[in-house]
């Protein structure tokens, strides 16, 4: 798991919601979801931003292959992620700021067997902590793949959760491995 | 002391002073806040922006309406598909009602019956009875309502149909459809301006928000926002709008629709309502849990409390205690 997004294909009701909900690119399920990780690095806050913190390379993260894009880290600037094992993720850069070592974007385009939500967004903040440590922040607001009533199982919120979570803690914690190790 | 920073204590006074001042003569206002994602809806008082009580509801609680007379408070559920009725000043549930569907935007007559819900899968609105919490009647509109409001003096329901982007304007005698109005892309929230006769909704996929004449459903404006807009309320002469993905206030001229500024707040502000005076604002920040106060005069912000997770209180939630 650690190193695919790739969710097993659904078959049919994959293939169903998207049939049903061709043009419908902004429907979706009634409860947004929320999530939050962090890992605590012993790195400073200044090296692991160095990192981490440039929107066209997300080469830290284990599960992607490549990072094709362009505007830098300007708001507006696009990335197109490529993942190991098959399925690409486009994204837009919404806010970045080096002095607050945070960015903010958004999916603008994702098949959810690839990655089961919709209406995605999320933040990326280091902050420094003592001792030279830091906190990496990893936070996402998504609706669930199914955007009807009654999801299948593995389109509804509980699935969506389930493979966030896992994209989060498998970047965050090679991020940390990474950096502990000397690594830059 | 310099100047400067003798201009900051005053405004670091005047700040404090609009938190602390406390009005004997008058009981005060509280927030009924849905946290969607804990399954709770906190009463907050607003004098003190202190949560006073956590009640249970099941279900992702989301929409919210406090009837004119505060004695009740509607919260809809969207997973649980159904609508609770609290006693608001007992703060305990009294009956919920099941319902089919996706129950989300709520609102309640003037007069305190019935109670209208809208079904954002089903593309219709229920009309409940609150004593009997019976369906007396329901009405097909737009696809997926989703906010829902009504006059001032009861006569017309107004629907954001989201994805027919459009208004649908009922009449509450007859449950007619008496017309619709196109609007921007995807409408959410909607609020009515009693004394102009105006829908306001906020357009969330074309970063707007339309201005329609009630009685014609003719649209008199629609004013750039900025990315997501949720939901409006109008305060002493202005249009206040959440946008969901800047953290941030729109501010316009409610006659003009001028452009009066930006309010920074914080992450996925959602549900927004005004004071029953019209001094400040209130905003729920979902992402951040936070309940915010907004002197709507100076657009500062003035206090802020932490609520519950996912605060969305999408509807009127506030309530003035008798």
């Amino acid at each position: 798991m650690q190193a695919t997004l790739t969710l097993r294909m659904t078959g049919p009701l994959v293939a169903a919601a998207l049939l049903a909900f061709p043009s419908l690119a902004m429907a979706h399920g009634p409860s947004r979801q929320k999530l939050i990780e962090s890992v605590e690095i012993n790195a400073p806050a200044e090296k692991v931003w160095a990192k981490i913190g440039n929107f066209q390379d997300m080469s830290w993260h284990p599960a992607i292959e490549k990072t094709d894009g362009q505007g830098g880290n300007e708001k507006g600037a696009t990335r197109k992620l490529t993942l190991k094992g098959g399925g690409v993720i486009e994204e837009s850069l919404e806010k970045h700021d080096d002095g607050k070592m945070s960015y903010n974007y958004r999916i603008t385009n994702v098949d959810v067997k690839v990655l089961p939500v919709t209406n995605y967004s999320s933040w990326l903040t280091v902050e420094p902590e003592e001792g030279g440590k830091s906190k990496v922040e990893w936070k996402g607001a998504f609706y669930r793949g199914y955007p009807n009533n009654d999801p299948p199982a593995d389109l509804n919120d509980e699935a969506a959760i389930k493979a966030v979570t896992g994209v989060y803690r498998a970047g965050l914690d090679a991020m940390k491995k990474s950096l502990e190790a000397g690594g830059s | 002391m310099s100047l400067k920073s003798l201009t900051r204590l005053l405004a670091g006074s005047l700040i404090c002073g609009a938190i602390l001042v406390t009005a004997p003569a008058f009981a005060g206002e509280e927030a009924f806040v849905t946290n969607q994602n804990d399954d709770t809806v906190a009463v907050v008082d607003l004098e003190r922006m202190g949560v006073s009580e956590k009640l249970a509801i099941p279900g992702n609680p989301v929409g919210v309406a406090v009837s004119r007379d505060g004695s009740r408070v509607y919260v809809t559920s969207s997973e649980g598909k159904t609508l609770s009725i609290i006693d608001a000043a007992g703060r305990k549930v009294v009956n919920v009602i099941h319902l089919k569907g996706g129950p989300f935007g709520v609102a309640v007559h003037p007069s305190g019956r019935p109670v209208y819900v809208t079904d954002w899968f089903e593309h219709r609105i229920w009309i409940i009875s609150p004593e009997s919490g019976e369906i007396t009647a329901e009405v097909t509109v737009g696809n997926s309502p989703s906010g829902i409001a009504v006059t001032g003096d009861g006569s017309t329901i107004v629907t954001a149909d989201r994805d027919s982007d459009q208004l649908s304007f009922i009449d509450a005698q007859t449950l007619k459809v008496k017309r619709t109005a196109k609007v921007g892309s995807r409408p959410f929230g909607v609020t009515v301006d009693d004394a102009g006769g105006r829908a306001f909704t906020a357009n969330v996929g074309s970063n707007s928000v339309s201005v329609v004449d009630i009685a014609s459903g003719t649209v008199l404006a629609e004013v750039k926002t900025g990315e997501r807009p949720y939901a409006v309320a109008l305060a002493s002469g202005k249009a206040f709008v959440t946008n969901q993905y800047e953290g941030t206030l729109s501010v316009f001229d409610a006659d003009t629709y001028k452009l009066a500024g930006a309010i920074e707040v914080a992450e996925y502000p959602e549900g927004i309502a005004a004071s029953g005076d019209g001094k400040y604002i209130y905003v729920a920040n979902w992402f951040d849990n936070k309940l915010m106060k907004i002197d709507a005069v100076s657009n500062r912000v003035v206090g802020v409390v932490e609520t519950g997770n996912g605060p969305r209180a999408f509807g009127a939630f506030i309530r003035r205690k008798p």
